[in-house]
């Protein structure tokens, strides 16, 4: 069942974020949202996570779903080392050393296992954060600009041993980026937010089209938001 | 240049120490009555002369022993019940009152009242407790209120059981808030467990004793009674404080043995 968002509003006191936003994302696909700051991707992901209540429209797709989510901030337990950060999430849950061994491979952190996170760098300290959504194996990923701070060597690692991983398992993935080529490797399917309050603007099937295209359609709309 | 400032305010002290005993001995000398003021010797002779008594011992032991339950119990108490009002806010409105009143009533007023409803062995306990476990609840419910929300989030995004939130994040973030407020009640509880014993009067204690230093106008006994008390309330809080230090340290060391 994909995540059907429907006359969705929300605003802070009389700041109107969304104002009857409508927007579907498929199963199993990685979607990628783009849009200025401050349109409001990372509210719709605290919506969708029920961090942030809305104030009315409906959201379906997300009930009973595991949800994983690597926030803007890494979030990490400072009294635990990096194992532990990881593991925090599925303690209760079978296999956890070769889960959370896996997931610290992925992100290339082998070695700093027994490491806490004031002896990383920040960089380290979100490769930790997303290690931690992936041992979660979750329905449904969300990750708020997620590769923001690694330099470029890393993020293509990361992000390959990432979309294999994907490929076995295939979950939905909501990711939202600032950097237009992260969405063109990454997502099926890339939405843009125009700004205040937020509507989508457009929706591209990465599959039907060339990447200059895609780079076309997305600076011309970034443009006019 | 640091170590030398150490050095430099230690020396200060210690002149500073002296220059308040000179002052003491010098108004005992002008007033040349030992009963309204004895001297710093007629007062360390008679601490002198009380240590050579196993009845010293004893009274200091028990006194001892009803600071170590009040504090305690009320370490005990206050952590659970800071726990719950942090976690809970109608147990914190139901709480509020009552610590409310009890960090606002004079001591005095619990010993009396204790001496009314209890047996004298009992009634330095429960007032050291009284005076402590607002403090120790106070500090916790703050620790609590101050836990950081974005870990919350995770925690409740991730699914993680409430019982590891608590011991993995909630008693984490409060460490600090726990042992500070330890550290501020032990003062306290010697006060209040001292003041107790004055006027509950239990047979074997240090304030049963200054009591006694009053009726029979050995005002010397009284002054070795109270440097006494000082005397084992500094050790005893030197002691707590290295021992919290200790542990908070110990799980630094073992983040870089871990490494």
């Amino acid at each position: 069942m994909s995540i059907k968002i429907n006359n969705l509003k929300k605003s802070f006191n009389d700041n109107i974020i969304f104002n009857g936003l409508n927007i579907q994302f498929n199963d199993n696909e990685i979607s990628c949202i783009l849009g200025p700051s401050g349109v409001g991707k990372t509210t719709l992901f605290n919506i969708l996570t029920k961090i942030d209540s809305y104030d009315s429209g409906t959201i379906t797709g997300t009930e009973k779903k595991r949800i994983a989510y690597v926030f803007q901030e890494d979030r990490l337990l400072e009294w635990k080392n990096v194992y532990e950060n990881i593991a925090f999430v599925i303690a209760d849950e079978k296999d956890v050393k070769r889960r959370a061994e896996e997931a610290i491979h992925m992100v290339r952190l082998t070695g700093y296992e027994h490491y806490y996170p004031k002896e990383l760098s920040g960089g380290m300290r979100q490769r930790v954060s997303l290690a931690r959504a992936f041992v979660y194996d979750p329905h449904i990923l969300i990750l708020d600009e997620p590769f923001k701070g690694l330099d470029i060597a890393l993020k293509e690692d990361i992000i390959e041993d990432f979309t294999t991983q994907w490929k076995k398992g295939k979950y939905t993935v909501l990711m939202s980026t600032h950097d237009i080529e992260e969405a063109i490797i990454l997502a099926q399917r890339i939405f843009i937010l125009s700004k205040k309050p937020a509507v989508l603007k457009t929706e591209i099937d990465v599959s039907k089209l060339n990447d200059v295209e895609i780079r076309n359609i997305i600076r011309e709309h970034l443009e006019e938001a | 240049m640091r170590i030398s400032t150490i050095k430099n305010s230690k020396i200060q002290n210690f002149i500073f120490m002296l220059f308040w005993l000179l002052i003491w001995e010098l108004a005992a000398k002008i007033i040349s009555i030992p009963v309204i003021l004895p001297s710093v010797e007629q007062t360390i002779q008679a601490l002198i002369t009380m240590g050579k008594q196993l009845s010293f011992y004893q009274n200091v032991g028990l006194t001892l022993f009803r600071v170590f339950a009040g504090v305690g119990l009320s370490i005990v108490l206050g952590i659970l019940l800071g726990m719950l009002s942090g976690l809970y806010a109608p147990v914190y409105r139901f709480l509020n009152p009552v610590m409310s009143v009890i960090k606002s009533t004079p001591v005095v007023s619990f010993i009396i009242l204790a001496l009314v409803w209890m047996k004298t062995d009992s009634i330095p306990i429960f007032v050291c407790f009284l005076m402590c476990v607002p403090i120790i609840w106070t500090n916790v419910t703050q620790g609590i209120i101050d836990t950081d929300k974005k870990l919350l989030q995770m925690c409740s995004i991730y699914k993680v059981k409430y019982i590891r939130v608590i011991k993995d994040v909630y008693i984490p973030s409060v460490r600090g808030y726990i042992f500070s407020s330890i550290a501020a009640s032990i003062g306290i509880g010697w006060k209040a467990t001292v003041a107790a014993e004055v006027l509950a009067r239990p047979e074997i204690s240090m304030g049963g004793g200054m009591y006694n230093a009053k009726i029979y106008l050995q005002t010397e006994n009284l002054f070795a009674l109270t440097l006494a008390v000082i005397i084992l309330s500094f050790i005893f809080e030197y002691i707590i404080k290295n021992f919290l230090n200790k542990l908070s340290k110990g799980r630094q060391i073992n983040v870089n043995k871990n490494k």
